[in-house]
């Protein structure tokens, strides 16, 4: 204890050194852990920016669904961490016409592929883990999924939790949670802002009349008319001065000028506009789309088109044909991608990077017939998603009618794919699988995703070089500010030290305190991202629309690294221990 | 069983660049029960004789012996082994200067792997026999006194007898001791040799080696050994030990 006692006062002076140290090794870890999952994060973003393409792809022949749950398996037996789709797929070709027939496409060849997902959403109550049933999903520009209680009784309803598997849902966007007697009900919606607050107050006092400030000139005007849907105010305004700002305070909800779109005064009447939110909109629909893609584990169907036509039946050819050959060429030169979500109440929705947006652009109406293998689908086009920032899910909706759809189509077993999502794929992960997949069937055809996207692989290494360039730099930052401590240290208590070597303590105590800051930020950064990763999880998706894993191969990494530094550290700490000199320090 | 240097040769390159020798096939045995008092002007290379022996000193040539324990260069394992055998007190002292009287005395035990007891009964006897030292003839020194006082705060002559007491807590074989005594009045100089050797057996319970300037300590020791102690003195001529004649 002595011992220990004369160490401490002999540090103590280093008190402020070790506790900087720990937050030096805390943030590193950090940035390290987070940087390592950023790149997962980087991958899955890029995937997804490609209708979600695999890195490996696989075609069999004849498969018998148990089949391919034992492949499933074996591929889980050689890397745990690759995610498998798999089910079936052919070839079907449609043709669409406008609601006058009008023949807007003709033989489209679309892969259908059946995707066998499942339709569990794992959900705590009141601090049991339990799977439910998703009994009806909605989507329209609300989500809604209901889930079947199957008989459980909820005491708590705040001890809620939705979960998928282990992890938990980071929901807010407004979410709403239902519980009834039978069912158990999410509803995300998006957020009002101050414009719907200011006309839902309105509404709610059947006010008459609006305090405004008119170019900074308190007044008073009548209200005449309120049009929600349009976002827009009108008031009754009798001067014939033209105004150029104006600011509504009400009850605490303050509507600046720059919430105003337009402004104007006409025939007795102030008309302002309100601009709409659309950063809170796109933020929602990004939120929407996150979901729909990760946990919505529902019966979904890619379909995909491979080359398509519209029709030159028609003689005229005004403007809009001219615009129209020119998308036809554009459109054949690329691979679209259909994405369907089936719904329980008999509706597809079917997403598309082109074809929706291409039949908008050209003129074509809401409503149309989509003709798949002579069999008619009516389907509209609902503008929802056609924001071009959009990377998740750019895409406009399609509505059929679900039951026909699978029926006509006659899904069966006749060919199987297999998709296959890895973070990483190596070359003998690869072989493995392809040896045992080749073992079913000696068909069996691979195609990889650079063969698909031929762009991604650079963007991945061109992202590996920034993460291992950023990560050396920070590395290198450390490695020197440490080595200025290393030396401080020994020039500072050369003395001390050097007394303490004569009397046979002779330790690395830089080291010593490195390898204390190291364990505990070690630990209480483990503990944090392990117990807070729901907190992370819901900052993740209010800012980056994705959600962040604790991956303890990440922290292992980011451990290693760190530790590697210290070591380094010790032996150049053992330098200065043996330059250590009584007379010099004195 | 002695601690020896033999043909021990070292030099330094000093700030000019200068090379400098200060040992040359030096040869030097400390044996049991014997003290050695050394001479030398200053510069000689009196105090390096003593960093060398403790093994403090790189890049030497020749070989030394801390008693059946042989090395010709030095390594971690001399700092773990030294305080067995010796107990060093340094000319310019080197104490920690954060901490109190105590501390400093007690740490070459504490450091030595000495059992509490051991260690609280050698610090007891430390107090008792640096008490009522007669500084000058008003002021009187007791070591307890000073116990919880930060050792920088002392004056150099208080230093020294805490410098002693440190140097004699470990009970050690041999003891190196580099100018020792030379903060002291002839008068406190006489009541430090007395209790060394009376109180410590300087010279026959261990063996000293002393560097010193003082050409009467010579004198002194002998007359406070009683002649009960082997005394020998040298002298540093041409870079290497002459026993006085």
């Amino acid at each position: 204890m002595k011992k220990l006692s004369f160490i401490f006062n002999i540090l103590k002076r280093r008190i402020l050194n070790i506790v900087l140290l720990s937050i030096m090794f805390l943030a590193l870890l950090l940035i390290f852990t987070l940087g390592f999952s950023l790149k997962d994060l980087f991958y899955e973003y890029l995937r997804s920016g490609y209708g979600n393409v695999a890195d490996l792809q696989v075609k069999l022949n004849n498969l018998p669904q148990k089949q391919l749950l034992e492949i499933k398996k074996k591929i889980h037996s050689i890397d745990k961490s690759i995610d498998i789709l798999f089910g079936y797929e052919d070839v079907y070709s449609i043709t669409i016409t406008d609601s006058q027939d009008s023949t807007l496409a003709k033989d489209m060849p679309i892969l259908v592929k059946g995707l066998n997902f499942q339709k569990i959403i794992q959900v705590e109550l009141d601090g049991k883990r339990e799977n439910l049933e998703i009994e009806s999903f909605e989507y329209d520009d609300n989500l809604k999924i209901v889930l079947n209680l199957n008989g459980l009784k909820v005491d708590d309803k705040d001890s809620i939790k939705f979960l998928t598997y282990d992890d938990a849902i980071a929901l807010d966007f407004c979410t709403l949670t239902f519980l009834e007697k039978d069912t158990l009900s999410i509803e995300s919606k998006y957020c009002e802002d101050d414009v719907d607050r200011l006309f839902f107050k309105i509404d709610e006092k059947n006010s008459k009349f609006l305090e405004v400030y008119l170019d900074d000139k308190k007044t008073k005007l009548k209200i005449v008319e309120v049009d929600k849907l349009y976002r827009t105010l009108v008031l009754q305004y009798k001067n014939e001065l033209q105004v150029k700002k104006i600011f509504i305070n009400l009850e605490n909800i303050q509507l600046p000028n720059s919430s105003v779109a337009s402004l104007e005064s006409f025939d007795g009447e102030l008309i302002v506009s309100f601009k709409r939110d659309e950063n809170l909109e796109l933020k929602y629909k990004r939120y929407i789309a996150k979901i729909l893609r990760n946990y919505i584990n529902y019966n979904r169907f890619v379909l995909r088109v491979k080359n398509y036509a519209f029709s030159d039946e028609e003689e005229y050819r005004d403007p809009l044909e001219v615009m129209q050959e020119k998308e036809l060429v554009r459109l054949n030169e690329l691979t679209d991608f259909l994405d369907m979500v089936t719904f329980s109440n008999g509706n597809a929705a079917v997403s598309s990077s082109y074809l929706a947006y291409d039949l908008n652009n050209l003129g074509i109406l809401d409503n149309f017939t989509m003709s798949i293998d002579g069999v008619e689908f009516q389907a509209s086009i609902r503008s929802t998603f056609d924001y071009a920032p959009e990377r998740i899910y750019d895409k406009n909706i399609l509505i059929f009618n679900k039951k026909v759809l699978e029926n006509e189509l006659g899904i069966g077993d006749a060919n199987n794919f297999i998709d296959i999502y890895a973070q990483s794929l190596d070359d003998d992960t690869l072989t493995q699988i392809k040896k045992m997949l080749l073992s079913y069937d000696a068909k069996a055809k691979f195609i990889i995703q650079e063969e698909i996207i031929p762009s991604i692989g650079p963007k991945k290494r061109m992202f590996n070089i920034v993460v291992v360039s950023f990560s050396l730099f920070i590395f290198g930052i450390l490695f020197i500010a440490m080595y200025v401590v290393l030396r401080q240290f020994y020039s500072n208590f050369e003395s001390e030290l050097a007394l303490l070597k004569l009397f046979g303590l002779n330790h690395p105590f830089q080291t010593y305190i490195n390898s204390i800051s190291f364990l505990i930020s070690a630990v209480s950064i483990y503990f944090v991202l392990r117990y807070e990763e729901n907190s992370i999880n819901s900052i993740m998706m209010q800012y980056f629309f994705t959600r962040y894993d604790f991956d303890i191969k990440n922290y292992s990494i980011s451990l290693i690294i760190l530790a590697v530094y210290i070591l380094i550290i010790y032996f150049l700490e053992r330098v200065s221990m043996k330059k250590l000199n009584l007379i010099k320090g004195q | 069983m002695a601690l020896e240097c033999r043909d021990v040769s070292f030099s330094f390159v000093d700030n000019a660049g200068v090379e400098k020798q200060i040992l040359k096939n030096m040869s030097f045995k400390l044996d049991k029960n014997q003290i050695k008092l050394v001479y030398g002007h200053i510069g000689a290379g009196k105090s390096t004789l003593i960093y060398l022996l403790a093994g403090l000193l790189d890049d030497f040539e020749g070989e030394i012996d801390w008693d059946d324990y042989h090395f010709t260069n030095i390594s971690p394992k001399l700092d773990k082994i030294r305080s067995k055998y010796m107990s060093i007190n340094f000319s310019n002292f080197f104490y920690l200067k954060d901490m109190n009287v105590e501390d400093n005395i007690m740490f070459p035990a504490v450091f030595s792997k000495k059992k509490k007891s051991y260690i609280d009964e050698r610090l007891e006897m430390m107090y008792e026999t640096f008490s009522d030292i007669q500084l000058s003839d008003t002021e009187v020194f007791n070591l307890k006194n000073f116990r919880n006082k930060k050792i920088g705060t002392m004056s150099n002559g208080q230093r020294e007898i805490v410098m002693l007491a440190r140097m004699l807590m470990n009970d050690s074989k041999y003891i190196l001791a580099d100018e020792m005594l030379r903060s002291f009045n002839t008068n406190v100089k006489k009541q430090m040799l007395e209790i060394l050797f009376d109180k410590f057996h300087l010279g026959t319970a261990n063996s000293a080696l002393i560097i010193t300037h003082d050409d009467k300590m010579l004198e002194y020791m002998k007359e406070y050994s009683k002649g009960r102690v082997d005394i020998t003195a040298y002298d540093f001529i041409d870079k290497t030990l002459k026993e006085r004649v």
